[in-house]
């Protein structure tokens, strides 16, 4: 179903959903865009593409308490913290995000094991994507399969079209949403606008990757010099993995004493030497080679096996930030390339 | 009283929420070697229903909570042919261990498990079985053991040889089982030191020779091997030129863990998880992978 809504109209619609759900929307505090939840329409960044943490935070924080635990009288009482009470609307979302998602999805929703925390906020949201027009020059999902106009995931879909939006709706969650006053029917014009913006879009993106002689490639190079060209730039900060929306790697403290506190998880990240390190001394991977390795042949050879799907979403982060300009493109390039 | 044997209302919701661990007591302590480094934990349900349905193999970990200080990964090193308390044996290492060590009887810490696979009993089934361990690597062994050794268990294994090395004697863990085990006609057990020693009257040498000179031809036998990284690191080519494929030598690892169930993401081996798909591995899995273990 395909409705069109306009541009002066958002906001009041925005309005309209806040009554209803709890809304994260891209806003802009410091200087850093990231998904955030909003108080009202005016909060939200509308132009930019790729923000600087990725929504996962909405899903899966980069401060997470599990539960918090007391000892009183010889028991044990434990608070766990993993129920959600209102529905959510991620808005704003963008096509390489919601991939990246459903890797995630993969990792943490599994039947032998359910990431309650994970899964009951992904229950309880609707996902609002929005195209991306104008892709940065950073940008490379087309050379992994997506694309600036991929509707998978979403519940509905928002293509900009210049006064107005092209929304279609892909689920029962987004059907509910176009069911506002503000959506009209779309004319001929808005729906030969949004083509014509897909299009533009498309020429902007690289071409795709052959990622299945990646693969192949990194399977036979796990003892090969490349890996000590990258580690000799890195600087192991770890930037690539924490903003990578698809990365979900996690540490698990205990903050307070034995009496009373709280069990919390925290992103982590395998460019870290105390990652692996064991409390014998022990290190399975004690240098940068071993830790860059991981980094990509995680992505782009394991996750195909364990998930089904590559660790990579083209979304450019770590290109952007790397603060040594380490470019996954490269990578993709030399080792896609026919021999 | 019927309602002892139903899980608590805590095991209902752990059921639901795999971070959630469970408490349980710590019913003995006992101080393993002369170093006072290793010590077995005797752990029981703190509600009785919880242990109902606690089903485990020989070669599965569960992770321990020493509330205030975390959680950490340890083998069961107790059979679930052995009724009573669940045991674990724990060498003093980190800020976690150490807390533990410090602990008493009657105190309480959370248990989440059991977790990873465990040996493969079934493939085992029909074969000789050699065990080889080392240092304080013998824990998920002594499960083993115990197991095959208990009741028709026996009848599933043709010959059952043990070696297990420490430095000096004093390092050797569950003494009384090793006693007991060098008792019975249908295991052959071979127990070495590094270095000759007062009243010591077994095998003196590492590991690696000892296999070499007492361990039972490779044709239609199952080799189980738990170490240091040294003593495996020799001992392999031994088992090799023994004439044992690497589909025939199983061993448990070890990663830093933290969620035990393939979340969190530290302790894969190329497209593994040592927590979820292991911790028990056949050599030929573990082939053309980083060998980051």
């Amino acid at each position: 179903m395909k409705k069109t809504i306009a541009k002066r109209d958002v906001a009041r619609f925005l309005a309209r959903l806040l009554e209803d759900y709890t809304v994260y929307a891209p806003t802009r505090v410091a200087e850093i865009v990231s998904f955030r939840q909003i108080g009202s329409p005016n909060d939200v960044d509308w132009d930019t593409l790729v923000t600087r943490k990725p929504p996962k935070e909405v899903f899966f924080p980069q401060t997470e308490v599990l539960f918090s635990y007391e000892q009183a009288d010889g028991g044990l009482a434990l608070r766990s913290t993993e129920a959600v009470e209102t529905e959510r609307i991620v808005w704003g979302i963008r096509p390489c995000d919601v991939r990246a998602l459903l890797v995630q999805d993969r990792v943490f929703d599994t039947p032998d094991a359910r990431d309650v925390y994970f899964v009951n906020k992904r229950e309880k949201t609707t996902l609002v994507g929005i195209g991306c027009n104008k892709p940065l020059a950073t940008c490379f999902c087309t050379s992994l399969g997506g694309g600036p106009f991929e509707k998978q995931g979403l519940d509905l879909f928002l293509t900009d079209i210049g006064d107005s939006y092209l929304a279609e709706a892909l689920t029962g969650r987004g059907k509910k949403l176009l069911g506002e006053d503000y959506f009209k029917k779309p004319t001929k014009a808005d729906l030969k606008a949004a083509q014509e913006v897909e299009e533009a879009a498309l020429a902007r993106l690289p071409q795709p990757v052959d990622t299945e002689t990646v693969k192949q490639r990194l399977d036979e190079m796990i003892d090969s010099p490349f890996w000590d060209e990258i580690q000799a730039v890195c600087l192991g900060c770890g930037v690539c993995t924490f903003l990578c929306p698809v990365c979900h790697c996690f540490d698990i403290v205990d903050e307070g004493s034995a009496a009373c506190g709280q069990r919390i998880r925290n992103w982590d990240t395998c460019q870290y030497c105390v990652y692996t390190l064991e409390a014998s001394g022990h290190n399975p991977r004690p240098s940068g080679r071993e830790r860059v390795r991981q980094r990509l042949m995680h992505k782009l050879s394991y996750q195909p096996v364990t998930q089904g799907r590559l660790g990579c979403v083209g979304c450019g982060r770590c290109v952007q930030l790397c603060p040594v300009n380490i470019d996954i493109r490269q990578t993709l390039a030399e080792l896609g390339a026919s021999a | 009283m019927t309602s002892k044997a139903r899980p608590s209302a805590t095991a209902v919701e752990a059921a639901l929420n795999p971070y959630l661990p469970l408490p349980v007591r710590i019913e003995s302590v006992h101080v393993e070697t002369d170093d006072a480094m290793l010590k077995t934990f005797d752990l029981a349900f703190a509600n009785p229903g919880d242990a109902v349905d606690f089903d485990f193999v020989p070669g599965q970990f569960c992770e321990i909570s020493v509330f205030g200080k975390g959680e950490a990964p340890f083998g069961i090193a107790s059979s679930p042919t052995e009724p009573g308390p669940l045991k674990f044996t724990v060498n003093k290492a980190g800020v976690l261990t150490t807390a533990l060590h410090q602990m008493e009887e009657g105190e309480v810490l959370g248990l989440r498990g059991p977790l990873g696979n465990g040996f493969p009993l079934d493939v085992f089934e029909g074969h000789n079985l050699v065990i080889i361990g080392g240092g304080f690597a013998f824990t998920t062994l002594r499960s083993l053991t115990a197991y095959i050794l208990h009741g028709p268990n026996r009848d599933r294994l043709k010959d059952v040889t043990i070696i297990y090395g420490a430095r000096r004697p004093g390092l050797l863990l569950y003494k009384e089982d090793l006693a007991a085990w060098e008792q019975r006609k249908d295991i052959s057990v071979h127990l070495t030191i590094d270095s000759a020693a007062p009243e010591w009257t077994k095998h003196v040498g590492f590991v690696p020779d000892v296999v070499e000179k007492v361990a039972p031809k490779a044709k239609g036998t199952y080799a189980v091997i738990c170490g240091p990284p040294i003593m495996i690191r020799f001992t392999m080519p031994k088992l090799t030129a023994l004439g044992f494929p690497p589909e025939r030598i199983y061993s448990s690892l070890e990663r830093r863990m933290k969620c035990g169930i393939g979340k969190c993401g530290r302790c894969n081996i190329g497209p593994y998880y040592v927590c979820k798909d292991g911790p028990v591995f056949s050599y030929a899995q573990l082939e053309g992978k980083p060998r980051e273990f």
